[in-house]
């Protein structure tokens, strides 16, 4: 067998110790693998042997070499790409990103050695690889996105992940909803809110108290940012500056973490929703839900997943799916999406595999 | 009192006979404050951030606004419908403009000439010479102001043969090397001046070396995005060297911005920027909000006295370092900050391109 005689059984095996000392994979033991392979092809053993389907037989073909285009701001993405290659018993080329590949290099370091051994980095960019692969997952902007399509074959498989929106949508809030707040915070605070998981603004009702908000998330902000959140870099720094400043030209409330950088809160009374900068500035903007699919509409298909209070409102859920967002989950949980998540929209697994049927 | 012709000219001759420090930081404090009164964002800003006006009292202390406000805000010190001159930036990081509005272009006018005539390559040029500009005409492009501050040259330095190559945003590659080889062929000097990319187009083409003749100079702007700067300015000026016959210490840089009225210059690839006596640079550390300290990379921050229609003090996202520290002080400009990814995307478009060359 091309994959070193393992099974996916096998690999399971391998990878379960990995997930234990990743959490951030969202997948804890062997058994969760087993599940999401179960869930996404019919059955763990769909890649090595033939199971019934319908009148006949079927078999899961996995590509056989994964080119990955890793990202560099959130190292967990990349992660989450060479686990999915390394499930499915795939050659993986990953071609690393100019900063942040010390993270992904790590993460091979981790992997048991057969699936280690599978895994081969590249430092440039070279059209020859990216077209002898089978199949291409890229994370990048959208005209990378194009660009990586334009040089694809049209035998390949390509998954691809562009840009995407994230934000958080409380309703109608006092202030004084502490355990919501802090929940917020960790969603803002981790992977120094630049991933596409990344809430970059929080919306309240109309009629929520906005300094009283204001003030809860910068309490729980404080809380909840570590003392060392990487701001001393200068593109860091600059870029909370500037977003400061803005902030202030244009007369909004700021909340900000004491002669340090490691957090800032806008009172925003501008309800468009506007790119944010990242590094754990957040702006809080009221909106009613009528105004909210106003203010969002421009952002239709582009928004990757909403933390909302829970229970879920049903008004919610039809606002939101009106709006075409990805994914719905409660507040806290923004960066921690199960395994079996549709990422994108798009399932992870089975994309990836061609089926082959056998009649009679 | 910026609003009179008369006062405006005295004004530029006020700035130009500035001497020192003290000379700077009392002409900067009559701007400002005068800015402060009649320009109505930059008089918000300040009220947003708490600003005394009578506690400013040295240029150092004059709050900047951040270049990105410029595209949202109308910042301009007379009434909207007096503008007279409108420049937009290129937008091409963001797709948004900023947009900055003149009542008349003579102090640009004024200070562009002086600038180039005491810090840049046409310090010792005595007469006429063909000027050769790899940019839009100001009449094919009237919103920019590189343009502009190219047809002031054009108008007060340029001989027979001089004229603007780009055409409807495309190179005439042809007829640049046809005008530049008739100069050259002359045998006196010649000025080549357009953008870095511009530049880098003409290295990238086929066109033939060229020997240009002695006092020849080039003159780049518009920098070298992201990372690496040195390095890449390097690689230009040895590949522009060659290519045109001229000797690095013959390439010029201007940095200037579409929301000033004044340029700083450096020449070869090491050459310090300087500014002209009415312009000064300090550089800031945004970590800690205060000046960066000698050695250490900073933000540039403007104060522009030539800029009086608009908002005096700018603080940009470029990075530059000083060796020493003072006033008028030559700084190494390193670059624009690399521009944060959006959600999700580290990977960009010219990551695949610069590598895959």
């Amino acid at each position: 067998m091309r994959d070193m005689e393992l099974t996916t059984r096998q690999r399971i095996g391998l990878l379960g110790p990995v997930v234990k000392e990743f959490p951030e994979l969202g997948l804890r033991n062997r058994q969760e693998l087993a599940e999401w392979v179960a869930l996404e092809l019919g059955s763990v053993d769909a890649l090595d042997r033939w199971t019934k389907r319908g009148p006949h037989f079927t078999r899961a073909r996995a590509p056989r070499s994964i080119y990955h285009l890793a990202p560099g701001n959130v190292a967990v993405a990349a992660w989450q790409s060479i686990l999915i290659g390394s499930l499915l018993g795939a050659e993986n080329r990953v071609k690393l990103p100019r900063a942040g590949s010390e993270a992904i290099r790590h993460f091979v370091r981790r992997l048991p050695s057969p699936l280690r051994q599978r895994v081969k980095f590249e430092t440039a960019f070279r059209p020859a690889a990216l077209q002898a692969a089978e199949a291409v997952i890229a994370f990048g902007r959208d005209e990378t996105i194009r660009e990586i399509r334009r040089q694809l074959l049209p035998k390949q498989v390509f998954l691809s992940y562009g840009h995407r929106v994230s934000l958080l949508w409380l309703g109608r809030v006092t202030g004084k909803e502490t355990v919501l707040f802090r929940a917020a915070a960790r969603d803002i605070a981790l992977y120094d809110q630049l991933g596409c998981l990344s809430p970059q603004a929080v919306y309240i009702d109309a009629g929520s108290n906005l300094d009283a908000v204001g003030a809860a998330l910068a309490a729980a902000l404080e809380q909840e940012v570590p003392d060392d959140a990487a701001t001393n870099r200068l593109e860091a720094a600059a870029a909370i500056r500037q977003a400061r400043q803005l902030a202030r030209a244009s007369g909004a409330r700021i909340w900000e973490s004491d002669e340090t950088l490691r957090w800032t809160v806008i009172a925003d009374p501008d309800p468009a929703f506007r790119e944010g900068c990242g590094y754990r500035v957040i702006p809080v903007r009221k909106a009613s839900r009528t105004q909210l699919r106003k203010v969002l509409a421009p952002l239709r298909g582009m928004i990757s997943t909403v933390g909302l209070r829970m229970p879920l409102e049903r008004a919610d859920e039809e606002l939101f799916w009106e709006l075409e967002a990805q994914r719905l989950c409660p507040v806290g949980e923004c960066q921690h999406p199960p395994a079996s998540w549709h990422h994108d929209g798009r399932p992870r697994l089975s994309d990836l595999v061609k089926w082959v049927d056998r009649e009679g | 009192m910026f609003a009179v012709k008369k006062f405006r000219t005295e004004w530029m001759g006020r700035i130009a006979a500035i001497r020192g420090e003290g000379d700077f930081d009392r002409l900067a404090v009559e701007l400002f404050l005068w800015q402060a009164k009649h320009n109505g964002a930059y008089r918000a800003y300040l009220r947003n951030l708490g600003v005394l006006l009578h506690t400013v009292l040295s240029w150092r202390e004059i709050p900047a606004v951040p270049q990105e406000l410029f595209k949202r805000k109308a910042l301009f010190s007379h009434r909207l419908q007096a503008a007279r001159y409108l420049y937009l930036t290129s937008g091409t990081t963001t797709g948004k403009s900023g947009r900055n509005r003149l009542l008349d272009i003579d102090l640009y006018r004024a200070g562009a000439l002086a600038a180039v005539e005491k810090l840049g390559p046409f310090a010792n040029k005595t007469g006429p010479l063909p000027l050769l500009f790899l940019t839009p005409s100001p009449q094919q492009q009237p919103h920019s102001s590189l343009s502009a501050m190219f047809g002031f040259f054009k108008q007060r330095w340029g001989a027979a043969g001089s004229g603007f190559f780009v055409e409807e945003g495309v190179l005439q590659l042809g007829r640049f090397l046809r005008a530049l080889e008739k100069a050259a062929a002359a045998g006196k000097p010649v000025g080549v001046l357009g953008t870095a990319f511009s530049f880098v187009h003409l290295i990238d083409s086929a066109a033939p070396r060229i020997k240009l003749p002695p006092g020849s100079f080039l003159l780049e702007t518009g920098g070298f995005k992201g990372r690496s700067r040195t390095v890449e300015k390097a690689e230009l000026y040895r590949a522009l060297s060659a290519r045109l016959g001229v000797p690095a210490s013959a390439i010029w840089n201007e940095y200037g911005m579409t929301e000033l009225s004044s340029q700083a210059y450096a020449h070869g690839v090491k050459g310090g920027h300087r500014t002209p006596p009415w312009a000064q640079v300090s550089l800031l550390d945004p970590v800690t909000g205060l000046e960066a300290a000698a050695g250490q990379p900073g933000l540039v921050r403007w104060v522009d006295l030539a800029n009086v229609d608009g908002v005096l003090a700018l603080e940009t996202q470029d990075l530059a370092v000083r060796a020493k520290p003072g006033f008028g002080q030559p700084f190494q400009l390193i670059g624009r900050l690399p521009q944060l990814p959006k959600r999700g995307c580290s990977l960009d478009a010219e990551e695949l391109k610069v590598e895959t060359a």
